[in-house]
């Protein structure tokens, strides 16, 4: 490698404006926040983390955002799953208009979702109004500002990347197998228990990794909805470097790595399972 | 297998009513006058005029559209330079291009974002200029799919055979790599650019944290106008919904013309 580097020489200027935006944007400043969080004014210390893991505040945070980002991503997945191995059977017009709607409302997210959302459900709105109207009790009393409430819309927006996800991996599973299996004796409920969702096993994991990844780092909804009322890591996050409170970057600090280090436990976790599978699939 | 395809036809229909009824729900109320009760009363186009003559709105439209285009073309630019250099000179190099690009999808925009804001604000730096900050960070925000759409291009279409063949016909390898490679992968290239683009277009954490006051986009702006008329921010929304439809369908229109083009 070395050789060759020295081979390329001056070319290696090429690699000069992408290294240059990794390092200063995204190396020096996580290297400064690791440090960050173990510094209170100065000197070395473990303060910031004994406060994560031991005040209710960040343990509630903690807890709030892990069950949110956990039901609604294996809610999620499950949705996407069967929605996706319905696309895979369909063909046609029908199929390429349901791909539309599965595009289009993958752009959908953020702040104008929860703005739909906040018209369909909120305190005055469209659906909220018909509840009361009729004396459907569940749609009257809906609470959208809520962790409960919210949760429609973190999987509305699980929804439409994971089921595009979902097919492409339907798409992979081969009709012969299907055929052969059947002929062998095995039932529609067999053939995806042993055969369909092992082999699809990667995707699945890799499709709830993405979702994982989407949900826990979620801002805009939450901030909308209940800002400061529930608290969520991703808003905890924040609050430390730029909110209206008192500003502690050695905290908020310590909390994103906490926020980081779930992400990267969940990913290493789904991997050593898809190893596991990926095995499989080679014997 | 008949009840087996009903049951799949019922749930694609559940999962299609969900999907729409925001969708739906919040294009009725753009033009609805009132809606205190079940349906509106009377239709008016009061509201889309309202926003479409709001400066705030447009101008926050085109300072999302101009802070998300600029770091989408300079991300482009760099991953193909570094992209060519790996292809060409220095094979070994990808493992290592693959690692850079890669780590922000796991690092999520709010630690990229805060950890960026921490480190450079009050650093007295030209980093410590907000705008600055902001399209460093959406470079690295749009890195891992910018990375993976423009590799998968290039070494579909041979990249190295071409440069070769060009070169023993008399072109240097960078100019055919500009003239040649890059006209030839403009059609993929452009699809994950406008991924980029729609992505960065609906932020808003990324822009909270980074220069809230400083920059307002039309995300900030349907933020900070969240507690006035339903009915104009549900315009907004759907206006908003209406540009990102644009985008898509000119990439997807732009890649049939040159299927077309190449069947003939």
């Amino acid at each position: 490698m070395i050789k060759n580097i020295k081979k390329a020489g001056g070319k290696m200027a090429f690699l000069l404006p992408l290294a240059f935006i990794v390092i200063l944007f995204e190396w020096i400043p996580l290297a400064d926040m690791v440090i960050r969080s173990f510094m209170d004014g100065g000197t070395f210390t473990l303060d910031n983390y004994a406060s994560v893991f031991t005040k209710p505040v960040y343990l509630v945070a903690m807890k709030n955002s892990l069950w949110i980002t956990l039901s609604s991503s294996v809610i999620g997945l499950i949705i996407d799953f069967f929605v996706g191995m319905a696309l895979s059977g369909s063909k046609g017009k029908g199929k390429s208009l349901y791909l539309s709607l599965l595009n289009l409302t993958s752009t959908f997210s953020g702040v104008p979702l929860s703005i739909a959302f906040i018209t369909v459900l909120g305190t005055s709105g469209v659906f909220v109004l018909i509840g009361r109207q009729f004396g459907i009790d569940a749609l009257a009393n809906y609470h959208l500002y809520s962790l409960g409430g919210m949760f429609v819309i973190y999987v509305y927006f699980q929804i439409p990347m994971g089921t595009l996800l979902m097919l492409s991996a339907f798409e992979k599973i081969r009709k012969e197998w299907k055929e052969s299996a059947y002929l062998m004796g095995a039932g529609n409920i067999k053939f995806w228990t042993h055969i369909g969702i092992p082999v699809m096993m990667p995707a699945i994991l890799g499709t709830f990794n993405m979702l994982f990844a989407n949900a826990i780092a979620s801002y805009a909804t939450p901030y909308l909805l209940v800002n400061n009322s529930i608290s969520l890591l991703s808003i905890k996050v924040v609050d430390m470097f730029v909110g209206d409170v008192k500003q502690r970057p050695g905290l908020g600090s310590a909390l994103a790595i906490v926020l980081l280090v779930i992400v990267v436990v969940q990913i290493g976790l789904t991997n050593l399972c898809k190893r596991h599978f990926e095995k499989g699939a080679e014997k | 297998m008949k009840g087996d395809k009903f049951l799949k036809g019922i749930w694609k229909v559940i999962v299609a009513v969900f999907l729409l009824l925001p969708l739906i729900v919040t294009f009725v109320y753009s033009f609805a006058e009132r809606w205190i009760y079940i349906l509106p009363e009377g239709f008016t186009l009061n509201y889309y005029i309202q926003t479409l003559t709001n400066e705030n709105f447009l101008l926050g439209i085109v300072r999302g559209l101009c802070i998300s285009i600029i770091p989408v073309v300079i991300t482009n630019v760099c991953i193909l330079s570094a992209l060519y250099l790996v292809i060409v000179h220095v094979p070994n190099l990808e493992k290592t291009v693959q690692i850079f690009c890669l780590i922000p999808s796991t690092v999520n925009g709010i630690i990229l974002a805060t950890s960026v804001l921490a480190t450079y604000a009050g650093s007295g730096t030209i980093f410590a200029n907000r705008i600055v900050m902001l399209s460093f960070i959406y470079c690295v925000f749009v890195m891992p799919m910018t990375y993976q759409g423009i590799r998968n291009s290039l070494y579909s279409v041979n990249t190295l055979g071409i440069l070769e063949a060009a070169e023993m016909l008399g072109s240097r390898k960078i100019r055919s790599y500009v003239t040649i490679v890059i006209p030839s992968i403009l059609p993929g290239l452009l699809n994950s650019a406008l991924m980029c683009l729609s992505a960065l277009f609906g932020d808003f954490a990324i822009i909270k944290i980074i220069a809230s006051s400083q920059y307002e986009t039309a995300q900030s702006y349907l933020y900070k106008n969240r507690h006035t008329d339903t009915q104009a921010l549900s315009a907004a929304v759907v206006i908003l919904l209406v540009i990102t439809l644009i985008m898509n369908y000119t990439v997807h229109r732009s890649q049939q013309i040159k299927n077309e083009k190449r069947s003939a």
